[in-house]
């Protein structure tokens, strides 16, 4: 019902805004002015004079183009452009403790590197560029790209290729993990308006976990084409993408997915535009039945006013998904509206979204029918001049909330969110501050569930002189919950709160930079289970400088003592003292 | 059964009818005559600007001899000068509007603006109205309108390098930023010199005014400090950027809004996008909050990113088996549930 209400809706605010005037054009350009438009300096096109009462409309001392001649402006000196620059480093770990939590995420090159390498030829050809960049050639870890283009701006291409070493962090370290990430992309602009983009993306992964986790063996392959330009009195879009996905540890089915989809806007008039989407994704799977869906959409985008902006959304979702035995959704019914505003400094929004989800239950016997209703809304603006405040947030509500067929037959989900986000940023000249205050709550009302969180981050950055800057930030998270159980080890047992901050300290100079950089986390975590990442923190201490040759060459050193300490596995800590010295020069 | 046919019938009656009945009233309405509405600024500039009204760059750099000497070294210097575009479409009346009314009323304090587009004093509506003049292949104004950022007041300039002085603390040849003409005036935090906020970042690309994560930072505060949670997307280790995620120019075939959470993590993570025989429900995507059910994406303390630590992840929903059901371990590495995402072998997930 709120669908076809919401259709009506649709209907109603097209033949209005067809029937009315479009906003009231804001700041048109006023006839010119005989007295000064330079085009009839001196009199009108008809060679007429001048009127003897007006001031000369041609100012002495005017170059060609009437322009009053300026005094000579200082020439700005500019650094020569370097086409190719190298960056060299040593670099060793100093590293005691646990190599695989040190690499969780990346590989620090270690011994001799090439940190940087850059080529960004002057071509001759006018409106072309071309640039290479490669990072950490032949290291562990390591990232090439290159970008191209001519034509001023009407073909570009890029292109990029990445290698990751990484390691699962565990008290008895397995295998490193490798993922090599490749692709490029053109896009070609055929004519004003109108262009053709390709992309493709090759993804390898191979990681390695403990037992009882299965290592991953995977390859997946991305492309995607897409036309996109005027047609007729609007715009219209054409794509196309396919994913392959293919497991060589033979555990998961080979896995192909073809998305097609068409969109056409029609800009109905300065205040209304429509646009219908539609797409048609395919799932095909080793050894099993095609899935399918299909999503049709209808967007309306009206200009109320002048600085008023309706916005209506309407979407339909079917799916065919004849492998899933359990539960699964098989239509799904969106509708939003969006109002906006605008005055003065001050930007407001408020929404409406609605959903209806057919949803098949787990043992394929009846269909539930959940309503999902969210209200959200959005202001922002200037308190005073140098402080500005943005306020947001949702609230949600789930109807119908379908039952489960596990042991306790109430209904697993969650039928109460709320979010808020409150942020205050300013300052005098030399001093930003800002505090963001967030918090945001989930509730199942059937199992007396909640889990909330109240997240602060407040910091500031202060210009203490021309040269000299302090940055300094602190983020605190709380978090609780609560069932209706409570029997240890209860849901707030495994809600860890947590906290981290940075400070830094920038000394900048003409030829020489230095910096001290502070960051740190705490986790205050009840770990019953005594496991390990329930209870860490870490602190980061990195102190750099580089001293800039007048020739452009530059010399760097860096030293960062780290730390981390697990207060479960104390096979996870770790105590690192990198040093790195660099060189690069510029050619 | 009677009374429900009958509701929606009255439904329908009264309120698909009248809306109806309105839309063919304004259709059948006598035309009126055809109103050729002026475009506002600033496309007005150039809708009723002639050839004449361009003048050479010579005249800008008698003014503006900075910026115009500093442009070459620009990102967008490389698109401006194509001798096959239109006039109004080079150089830098192509972004700034025609030159000889400005120069005309360059001296009137209240009309200065009004023959001009300044990026510094325009209204961000404005100036995504001038910069998709010419790059309206990456999005239209309609779509510019509807995204989150046109509603916080953020303009293209915002993110985006298009004279060399624009970009944020010192280029990479190592020098501050080239003479700026207004630099008496009161900097904002984005002149301050500044440094990355990961220093591992990728180059910025699409001329973006810093690396991604320094950009958006500057904004989205808590996101940034989320990523410095011992468990995190690998930004800070330059592995990822921010746009690898978030459609920030959403195309014109893929809103935000209809595309759902787990389409855009089973780009990386095809291991769970499934379908599968037996699906864990809330990670479906359609129900809930799909991989932000359990998952927080930017970064947090709780190992692969969850929202909670350990079993208490599953007893937020499955309440009963907080304490008698085999405790002691994760639910997923004690060898039970390990296919948390779904299985194709075994409705309770004990298996992949």
């Amino acid at each position: 019902m709120r669908i076809v209400l919401t259709f009506n809706l649709l209907i109603w605010f097209t033949g209005t805004c067809l029937a009315q005037q479009g906003p009231a054009p804001e700041r048109a350009l006023p006839p010119p002015d005989p007295a000064t438009d330079l085009a009839s300096a001196g009199g009108d096109r008809q060679g007429k004079a001048a009127s003897p009462a007006q001031p000369p409309a041609t100012p002495p001392d005017t170059d060609q183009n009437g322009a009053e001649r300026q005094p000579a402006q200082p020439r700005i000196k500019l650094p020569p452009l370097s086409v190719f620059s190298v960056d060299l480093g040593y670099g060793d770990w100093g590293l005691s403790g646990s190599r695989s939590e040190f690499r969780q995420y990346a590989t620090i090159p270690t011994g001799f590197f090439v940190r940087d390498l850059r080529y960004a030829p002057l071509l001759r050809t006018p409106g072309s560029y071309a640039f290479f960049d490669a990072k950490g050639l032949v290291e562990d870890d390591y990232r090439a790209e290159t970008r191209l283009g001519w034509g001023f701006g009407a073909t570009r291409a890029e292109g990029y290729l990445s290698l990751f070493q990484f390691q699962d962090p565990l008290p008895n370290p397995v295998d490193p993990s490798t993922r090599i990430v490749s692709g490029f992309a053109v896009k070609q602009i055929l004519s004003p308006g109108f262009g053709l983009t390709f992309r493709y993306q090759d993804d390898r992964q191979q990681n390695n976990y403990a037992v009882p986790y299965s290592n991953l063996d995977q390859h997946t392959r991305f492309w995607n084409v897409a036309a996109t330009g005027k047609w007729g009195p609007g715009f219209a879009t054409l794509n196309y993408s396919n994913l392959y996905y293919s497991d060589h540890t033979g555990v998961l089915p080979n896995m192909m997915a073809q998305n097609a989809g068409l969109s056409y806007l029609w800009n109905v008039s300065n205040a209304v535009s429509l646009e219908a989407s539609y797409s048609h994704l395919l799932i095909s799977q080793h050894d099993a039945q095609q899935s399918k869906i299909d999503t049709l959409a209808l967007t309306g985008d009206f200009a109320l006013g002048s600085a008023t902006d309706l916005d209506i959304h309407l979407q339909q979702r079917n799916l065919s998904l004849p492998t899933v035995q359990s539960a699964f959704t098989r239509a799904q019914s969106l509708g939003t509206a969006s109002l906006s505003q605008r005055w003065k400094s001050w930007r407001a929004q408020v929404g409406v979204r609605l959903q209806d989800d057919d949803r098949v239950n787990g043992d394929q016997t009846y269909v539930d029918v959940p309503k999902w209703s969210t209200v959200e809304g959005r202001i922002s603006g200037r308190l005073m001049p140098d402080w500005r405040l943005t306020v947001k947030g949702y609230t949600q509500a789930l109807f119908n909330p379908p039952p489960a067929i596990t042991m306790d037959p109430r209904s697993l989900y969650f039928n109460g969110r709320n979010y808020l986000q409150v942020r205050l940023e300013g300052g005098p000249p030399d001093i930003n501050y800002y505090l963001v205050y967030t918090h945001q709550d989930n509730r199942n009302s059937a199992r007396s569930t909640e889990v909330q969180t109240d997240q602060y981050t407040a910091g500031s950055i202060w210009q203490l002189s021309p040269t000299l800057s302090l940055f300094g930030e602190y983020h605190h998270e709380v978090w609780s919950g609560h069932t209706d159980l409570d029997v240890f080890p209860t849901l707030s047992d495994f809600l860890p709160d947590s906290t981290t901050g940075i400070v830094e300290l920038t000394w900048n100079l003409p030829h020489l930079y230095l910096s001290a950089s502070y960051t740190g986390f705490a986790e205050n975590n009840a770990n019953p289970l005594l496991l390990q990442d329930g209870n860490a923190h870490g602190s980061y201490l990195t102190l750099s400088g580089h001293y800039r040759f007048p020739r452009g060459y530059q010399l760097g050193l860096s030293i960062s003592p780290w730390a981390y300490h697990d207060n479960t596995t104390s096979a996870l800590d770790y105590n690192a003292a990198i040093i790195m010295v660099t060189g690069s020069a510029r050619f | 059964m009677r009374q429900g046919v009958w509701r929606w019938s009255m439904l329908l009656l009264w309120s698909v009818v009248p809306g109806i009945g309105l839309l063919v009233a304004c259709l059948m309405a006598p035309a009126a005559p055809p109103k050729t509405k002026a475009p506002t600024f600033p496309l007005n500039l150039f809708a009723q600007a002639t050839d004449d009204d361009f003048s050479n760059e010579k005249t800008c750099a008698s003014c503006h001899r900075a910026s115009v000497e500093t442009f070459a070294r620009s990102p967008h210097a490389a698109f401006m000068n194509d001798p096959h575009s239109p006039v109004d479409k080079q150089g830098c009346q192509a972004c700034h509007g025609p030159g000889k009314p400005h120069v005309a009323h360059r001296k009137e304090d209240e009309g200065l603006y009004t023959y001009v587009i300044s990026y510094n004093k325009a209204k961000p509506e404005e100036i995504a109205a001038a910069c998709l003049r010419c790059h309206n292949d990456t999005l239209t104004m309609t779509h510019w309108k509807r995204t989150a950022h046109a509603h916080a007041g953020v303009s293209c300039t915002s993110c985006h390098q298009i004279h060399a002085s624009d970009r944020l603390g010192k280029d990479r040849e190592g020098t501050p930023s080239p003479h700026k003409e207004n630099s008496g005036a009161r900097p904002s935090v984005n002149e301050l010199p500044h440094s990355a906020v990961f220093p591992n970042a990728p180059e910025p690309k699409a001329m973006l005014k810093a690396d991604e994560a320094t950009l958006c930072g500057q904004c989205h505060r808590r996101t940034i400090a989320e990523f410095r949670q011992h468990f995190h997307h690998p930004i800070p280790e330059g592995r990822l950027v921010c746009s690898d995620c978030h459609s920030v120019h959403p195309n014109k075939d893929d809103r935000k809004q209809v595309r759902t959470a787990k389409q855009n993590c089973v780009t990386c993570h095809a291991e769970v996008a499934g379908p599968f025989a037996f699906e864990h429900d809330p990670t479906s995507d359609l129900n809930g909050e799909g991989c932000l059910e359990c998952h927080r994406p930017h970064g947090s303390p709780n190992p692969a990113m969850l929202n909670t630590f350990s079993r208490g992840l599953c007893i937020r929903c499955h309440t009963e088996e907080a304490a008698n059901h085999h405790p002691g371990r994760n639910c997923w590495d004690s060898g039970c549930h390990s296919a948390i995402h779904g299985s194709n072998h075994d409705r309770l997930l004990l298996g992949r």
